[in-house]
């Protein structure tokens, strides 16, 4: 018998997470939003960012937006689950929800060494085996420049 | 006249160790003794002590004073002082320290101020992660192996990404250029084990980390500290040294970034906090960035003196790595930067080279590295968005 194999680091949620959390194993992109002014908030806050408001939820938002920076990790991986899998990519995506509305992604489907630039195009995919919001480029046939 | 006069009377230099053989707390104490050694003054003669006692990034396991941070009060117990009139655990970075001190002095709160930095080189690595749950901040960026450097080699990327230029072939010039003035600083890690300076090919071909930023971008850890001594510009005129005069500063706070990108480490806001920092230093000093004549800047990793540069206005947005070339930031170029090495070329210190750099070149004592014109040095801490910035100079403002 093998060792048994690393399992992927999975969020330990909170009250202030567990919503998101929840909507991402059951396949939807749930970002908490505040009722009284509409402004979006990742991560989760106890109060709004803009307004002080506290009457928060969770609202499915469009699954679309931009890589906003990206690299592919080759070493220094600090979790033995990602020592196996390098090179992969890392990517922080800006959701066209809201600017500044930022998540990471693992860019699945992109291939080693071809990695996106800023701006690149990408959708919402689930990753029904762990709950773990991802992102995919979607097929654009220009893509636009950053800035 | 400008409004501070403070000054730098002192500096000190731990043994620099690859790891945790000799306790944390040790080293903090040697540090200090030499830079009160230095200033001609004696452990009963602090009144005021500043430190950040944190390591760069959180690690699983159990934190120790004295061993994986030293905190004001632990140092005080050590050096046998049972109290001083001012202290202060300051958040951020050294930079904030050293001019929360600054102001302690200058405002009377204290006479002889004592700001050090002891950074810790755990086996193994920063930042490792092995749980299978993580909470806090760490549930957004574990999930996706996204560790540190990742988020520095996000700045460079999408820097290439935005300006069409920032090549790594470009930024051989700077971790070079680097590690052939760490050498000649007595006390650097390389300095003192040997080791020759890596050639072009070896920087572009030594193994990439995390794309584009390669083994050699990145600072090495140790184990040590390096101290400081602060006074008021009129007392350092009986002490020791020649006086490393304040001219200006700035430590802002920021504001949260409130995204899931931890310490707001996005490109955008970057230049933006570089912005109000340098708006700040040059405002306070009443200095230019033409009225410098080196600048020691904050390169935890090779990308942020870019940042630096770009920032303070020693060159356009977009044009850092074009400014690197061809000697410019050489001893003898026209802006010499990172002459005493950096934290890439003596080792991992979180800015305390910078600092110690910048004072010993203002106060005419950096030996073989003297520069022929050191009236006025500009040194920065930590990347823009946790930075502070401060100008030392030869004579007061």
């Amino acid at each position: 018998m093998g060792a048994p194999q690393p399992g992927r680091p999975l969020p330990a949620a909170d009250d202030l997470t567990r919503p998101h959390w929840d909507a991402a194993r059951a396949g939807r992109l749930e970002v908490q939003r505040c009722h009284d002014c509409g402004l979006y908030a990742h991560p989760p806050t106890p109060c709004c960012h803009r307004c002080l408001g506290t009457d928060l939820g969770f609202e499915v938002v469009s699954g679309r937006g931009t890589v906003y920076s990206v690299t592919e990790t080759w070493s220094g991986a600090r979790h033995p689950y990602f020592a196996e899998r390098v090179p992969y990519p890392v990517a922080i995506i800006e959701l066209d929800d809201q600017p500044g509305l930022l998540m990471y992604s693992n860019l699945p489907g992109t291939a080693a060494g071809e990695l996106p630039r800023a701006g690149a195009v990408v959708h919402f995919v689930g990753d029904e085996a762990d709950g773990i919001p991802d992102f995919a480029v979607t097929d654009t046939p220009t893509s636009e420049a950053p800035h | 006249m400008g409004r501070h006069h403070a000054a730098v009377v002192g500096v000190g230099q731990s043994r620099l160790l690859r790891f945790d053989d000799v306790p944390l707390g040790v080293l903090a104490v040697e540090a200090t003794q030499a830079a009160l050694a230095d200033a001609g003054l004696a452990t009963g003669d602090l009144d005021g002590i500043a430190c950040i006692p944190r390591q760069p990034f959180d690690d699983e396991g159990s934190q120790r004073d004295g061993e994986h941070f030293v905190s004001t009060h632990l140092l005080l117990r050590l050096l046998s002082i049972e109290s001083t009139r001012w202290g202060a655990n300051v958040d951020i970075m050294l930079g904030h320290s050293l001019i929360e001190a600054v102001n302690a002095v200058e405002a009377g709160a204290c006479s002889h101020a004592l700001v050090f930095r002891a950074l810790h080189s755990p086996r193994g690595g920063y930042g490792r992660v092995t749980s299978l749950e993580v909470s806090g901040e760490r549930q957004f960026t574990a999930p996706y192996g996204r560790f540190p450097p990742a988020d520095f080699a996000q700045l460079w990327s999408r820097y290439q990404d935005v300006y069409s230029a920032g090549s790594r072939d470009q930024m051989a010039a700077l971790v070079l250029q680097s590690r052939v003035n760490g050498l000649r600083t007595p006390g650097g890690y390389w300095t003192v084990r040997g080791g020759a300076t890596p050639t072009r090919e070896e920087y572009l071909s030594t193994r990439m980390v995390s794309t584009p930023l390669g083994l050699l971008d990145c600072d090495l850890p140790v184990q040590g500290c390096t101290a400081f001594v602060v006074t008021t510009g009129d007392r350092a005129q009986d002490l020791r040294q020649p006086p490393a005069y304040v001219l200006g500063t700035a430590a802002p706070y920021f504001a949260e970034h409130g995204s899931v990108v931890p310490r707001g480490h996005t490109l955008d806001h970057h230049e933006r906090c570089g912005e109000i920092i340098a708006e700040h230093v040059w405002h306070d000093s009443g200095l230019r960035p033409g009225d410098v004549s080196a600048a020691n800047l904050y390169d935890g990793f090779s990308f942020i003196p870019i940042l630096w540069l770009e920032a303070l206005g020693f060159c356009a947005r977009g044009e850092g790595f074009d400014f690197i070339q061809d000697g410019r930031i050489a001893p003898t170029g026209a802006l010499p930067v990172n002459t005493g090495g950096g934290n890439l070329g003596v080792g991992r210190l979180h800015g305390a080279n910078q600092i110690a750099e910048s004072v010993l070149q203002v106060s005419g004592r950096a030996g073989e590295r003297q520069l022929y014109r050191a009236e006025a040095v500009i040194a920065t801490v930590g990347p823009p968005a946790r930075g502070a910035a401060i100008v030392f100079g030869s004579s007061p403002g």
